[in-house]
């Protein structure tokens, strides 16, 4: 068996990311993309690939979530292959809050917040956590099979690049773990799985949220 | 906030030396650094001296060489003395085989499977991963209480870091857990200790451990030979003790 690579790529920043007067719950209806700062992490992010060819990668596959997609036309030229669609790689689904401001969110449907509420979704209709990182488990046993021994870039959310630390480090996957993460826009996080010995294969953290192209 | 900044030892002969006639690299045993253990020292050394990006309050080291030396270098870029701390020691092969040659150790003792047998030890005196764990995790509250508020700087092994981020996210440590780390020589990676998350207040609970970076080693990408740089896995750690 050989090695099987995901590179997971966070999106640049997004409206959503920036505390402004009628931010918006962002899911599918209500995302509004990158900010022209987000747009130019993601350039920099691109002439860095280009430049390294350091993600040469066999399959690319990126979130339909508007500020994914955004990201992954913008990434586009590095990869000779088109870019992939995936649901899947959505960031946490809040419900049929989408799209509302989120302070009116907050009135009608509470500050939901999984520490304390992992079993309740922020709104009716979206996802608990327990449900998230199931839905990610399930892309990530997916993906790893149908691309076993290539190397993959998921362009995707920060939530996504959390669940996936749960699935792979068999932490607990039904409520928010203890220690958390700091995922930035327009980072790059690397996994690897491949033969260990006699051992059944296990995944293998290479680097968490690489951004030295947004430093240097 | 409490930041800790875990810095993996630059290349040593215990990264190289990997025919058997090697020494068990403990306390007595360790050789110290390569020449391009010492070259990844000084480019970390050089970056942190041209970003300022560490405001040390504080800088700790292992008393095993090849992480004393690493210190020894970036020192300067820090204008920080170096306090000795024996706590951010690899996991110890023991004091009767340390300093040994390899090839004679497996002829004394057998290496455990530690996933079969995760109680087993090399050496009668030396840690198992259960100890290893707990004198880590001992480490880490004693020096988050002592620097609370602080950035504090901790040159150290590869199997301390994968022990941060064990205990920090609270993985089983009584066996050997189901993943690996691949911390390369002076990589750096990052913990900070926060109440607040992201631009929402955490409005209640205890303070949390956010993994800030893992293995950023930024400064030695374009040395000669980076893709051959020592591996270190939590596995590996537990057979021979070496990282």
């Amino acid at each position: 068996m050989s090695t099987t690579r995901l590179h997971f790529i966070r999106h640049g920043e997004a409206y959503s990311n920036v505390p402004h007067d009628g931010r918006v719950v962002s899911g599918m209806r209500g995302d509004k993309g990158l900010t022209p700062r987000g747009i130019a992490q993601v350039e920099r992010l691109r002439d860095r690939l280009l430049a390294t060819g350091e993600l040469a990668s066999d399959v690319v596959l990126a979130s339909t979530l508007p500020r994914a997609w955004q990201t992954a036309e913008i990434l586009a030229p590095v990869w000779d292959t088109p870019t992939i669609p995936d649901d899947d790689l959505h960031e946490l689904r809040p419900g049929e809050s989408d799209g509302l401001p989120v302070e009116e969110a907050r009135e009608r449907y509470g500050c939901a917040d999984f520490a304390e509420w992992a079993y309740r979704p922020k709104s009716p209709g979206g996802e608990t956590w327990g449900s998230f990182v199931l839905r990610v488990g399930t892309m990530l046993d997916r993906v790893t099979r149908d691309y076993a021994g290539k190397t993959i870039v998921l362009i995707t959310s920060g939530g996504v690049i959390h669940a996936t630390f749960l699935v792979f480090f068999s932490l607990h996957t039904l409520i928010p773990p203890q220690a958390w993460f700091a995922t930035e826009n327009a980072s790059i996080t690397t996994w690897e799985q491949r033969p260990w010995r006699n051992q059944p294969s296990i995944w293998t953290l290479l680097r968490y949220n690489d951004t030295s192209h947004l430093h240097g | 906030m409490t930041h800790l900044y875990l810095i993996r030892h630059g290349e040593a002969y215990s990264n190289i030396e990997l025919d058997g006639n090697g020494t068990v690299p403990g306390l007595r045993g360790d050789k110290g650094l390569t020449p391009r253990g010492r070259a990844q020292a000084e480019r970390l050394r050089d970056r942190l001296a041209r970003t300022g990006e560490i405001r040390a309050d504080a800088l700790l080291a292992s008393t095993y060489a090849r992480a004393w030396q690493t210190a020894e270098i970036i020192a300067p870029a820090l204008g920080m003395p170096i306090i000795p701390d024996d706590d951010l020691q690899e996991m110890r092969a023991g004091d009767e085989v340390d300093g040994m040659i390899e090839r004679e150790l497996l002829e004394r003792y057998a290496i455990p499977d530690y996933r079969d047998t995760p109680y087993a030890r090399i050496a009668p005196d030396g840690e198992n991963w259960g100890e290893f764990i707990l004198r880590v995790g001992t480490m880490f509250d004693r020096v988050t209480r002592a620097y609370a508020g602080k950035t504090v700087v901790l040159v150290t092994h590869g199997g301390v870091i994968d022990a941060s981020i064990m205990i920090f996210f609270q993985v089983h440590t009584l066996r050997v857990p189901p993943f690996a780390l691949y911390t390369h020589n002076t990589a750096m990676t990052e913990w900070e200790l926060e109440q607040s998350d992201g631009f929402r207040e955490r409005a209640s609970g205890p303070a949390r451990w956010r993994l800030v970076h893992y293995n950023d080693d930024h400064h030695i990408r374009d040395l000669p030979d980076h893709a051959e740089s020592s591996p270190h896995s939590a596995a590996e750690a537990m057979e021979g003790g070496d990282s």
